[in-house]
């Protein structure tokens, strides 16, 4: 198109238009996209700096110290109060873990109780202890359990009421944990005064139970019907052998 | 002089048309100058933006870091952590029964025997002997006073049959605890409750001078067994029930010859409550 037949007017209009186009196309192409990230990475920034700043990372730094403080506490604490009141069983190998079990129950649990629970501050001292039945079974639930809780029975002493209250005190010196079941009573008149209080033993195993053991794969091959020594394979009630040391006179 | 334009009209225009062009092709010109520059100095921004972001954003992935590491410092010992509460806790715990009982005996008017005393965690009952009812008056002042240590005492028969009881005048019930019904229209504290005390005490058989009685006391802060979070472990104590009092009094009481013993009260080893006239022990205020 010549030039000539234009007019001014169409001139105008058209650089207006070719303007106004630019001006848009300025606009969406590279503005706006470049205002867009500098709010995108401003939120990101606002976002991340409530924990990306020098002062969190600082008290993070002091969290995790005193985390490892903590953690190396407890562990001691825990240590010393498992050296103090608990056996050392560990059931990650269930047939040793098994073995462990007997062990403590037979030799140690039941003479120790029974032995602590003879206290000279207190006369008449009576126990009731009755062991946990064995298992016969490297697979059985007890080995499963975080924590082992006995029954014991029940205990019961007389004197006066200072020395019947440190005789139930005095299980906390016990090198087993040793925990009331119920409130003792307390009965007769000062000084003949006459306690009575059950008692339960808390066990924690350092480990539970690892991978159960295929017990037919076992039995083909010849089943081993207990070792030399062992309890007997029954769930009766362990029974200590007559005038085994620490069982206090009965009734 | 007269100016004679001899050009034709066309090339005048022309001028115009180009200039009007040539100015809108500078402005338009401007337009994307102005636009590329003001876009290239956004985009510096932004990336200066986006450089700050990156470094808090790493910055804060240390922390985060640095967070779940002590989470899992404390995570692994977690279970330890547990063990070791319960542990304190059951050790704690032993020694709650023989606290209580001390400051239940520090409480007792010492011309007052106790046969037999029990707790259920919630409660403390006791059976117990008097030779007259102004010591049984005085024991009982006494009892209302601890209120730091009980919210209700109650004052039960021991012979059997009905045990709908007197209670006097004293520690006022805890709210939403269990209801407490004065003996006489009298407030809390009041003496006039004594003499409906009659009616809720036997005599000991046997012994007829004795006046034997059974008083239950609603603790402030019942006494419950720690419990553990592992499997295997059922908590045990709190208001499940204690054992009652089976087998608590064998018999009959035995009685000293000649009264209760004239040192003290039935548990002695603790501070007594002074007897006769002298001061009683006061409770906490309130």
């Amino acid at each position: 198109m010549s030039l000539s037949k234009l007019k001014r007017i169409h001139v105008i209009i058209i650089g207006s238009f070719l303007c106004v186009a630019a001006g848009v196309g300025m606009f969406f192409l590279l503005i706006k996209p470049q205002q867009d990230a500098y709010a995108l990475y401003l939120d990101r920034y606002n976002k991340a700096y409530v924990l990306g700043n020098d002062d969190q990372e600082r008290k993070a730094q002091d969290d995790l110290r005193q985390a490892y403080v903590r953690a190396d506490n407890t562990q001691q604490m825990y240590d010393v109060q498992m050296r103090q009141r608990m056996p050392d069983l560990d059931f990650e190998d269930r047939e040793l873990g098994m073995l462990s079990w007997w062990r403590e129950v037979t030799k140690t649990l039941d003479p120790l109780l029974n032995s602590f629970a003879k206290d000279n501050g207190v006369a008449n001292v009576q126990v009731n202890f009755q062991m946990p039945a064995l298992p016969y079974t490297p697979n059985d639930s007890l080995f499963d359990q975080d924590v082992i809780v006995i029954p014991l029975g029940s205990v019961s002493a007389s004197g006066n009421f200072k020395s019947l209250m440190n005789n139930i005190k005095r299980w906390n010196r016990c090198s087993r944990l040793v925990m009331l079941e119920s409130a003792p009573t307390l009965a007769g008149s000062s000084p003949n005064l006459t306690v009575n209080y059950p008692v339960r033993c808390i066990i924690f195993p350092r480990a539970k139970g690892g991978a159960r053991i295929d017990m037919a794969a076992a039995g083909a091959a010849g089943g081993a019907p207990g070792a030399p020594g062992a309890p007997p394979m029954t769930m009766a009630p362990y029974q200590p052998p007559p005038g085994a040391a620490g069982r206090p006179p009965g009734p | 002089m007269i100016k004679i334009n001899l050009l034709p009209k066309t090339i005048n225009q022309k001028v115009i048309l180009r200039n009007t062009a040539l100015a809108f092709a500078g402005g338009l010109a401007a337009i994307i100058v102005g636009g590329v520059v003001f876009g290239l100095s956004l985009k510096a921004k932004a990336d200066a933006e986006l450089t700050e972001a990156l470094r808090v954003e790493a910055q804060q992935a240390r922390v985060q870091g640095l967070q779940s590491a002590a989470a899992s410092v404390l995570g692994k010992v977690a279970a330890l952590d547990a063990k070791l509460k319960f542990m304190d806790a059951v050790l704690k715990y032993n020694e709650e029964y023989p606290k209580l009982y001390a400051a239940v005996a520090k409480w007792t008017y010492k011309n007052v025997q106790y046969t037999s005393m029990t707790s259920d965690g919630a409660r403390v009952t006791m059976t117990a002997t008097v030779k007259n009812l102004d010591d049984l008056g005085r024991y009982m002042l006494n009892m209302y006073q601890a209120r730091d240590l009980f919210t209700q005492v109650s004052i039960d028969s021991v012979q059997g049959g009905s045990l709908a009881q007197a209670s006097a005048g004293g520690a006022p019930p805890m709210p939403g605890g269990p209801m407490y019904t004065p003996a006489t229209p009298s407030g809390p504290g009041s003496m006039a409750g004594i003499g409906a005390i009659t009616t809720g005490v036997a005599r000991a058989p046997g012994l007829q001078d004795w006046i034997a009685f059974s008083v239950t006391c609603t603790l402030r802060q019942p006494i419950t067994g720690p419990s553990f979070n592992g499997t295997g472990w059922t908590p045990v104590g709190g208001a499940a029930g204690g054992p009652g009092m089976p087998g608590a009094m064998p018999g009959a009481p035995q009685y000293p010859q000649g009264g209760p013993p004239q040192t003290g009260p039935g548990y002695p080893g603790y501070p007594q409550a002074p007897g006769g006239p002298a001061p009683l022990p006061r409770g906490p205020a309130g």
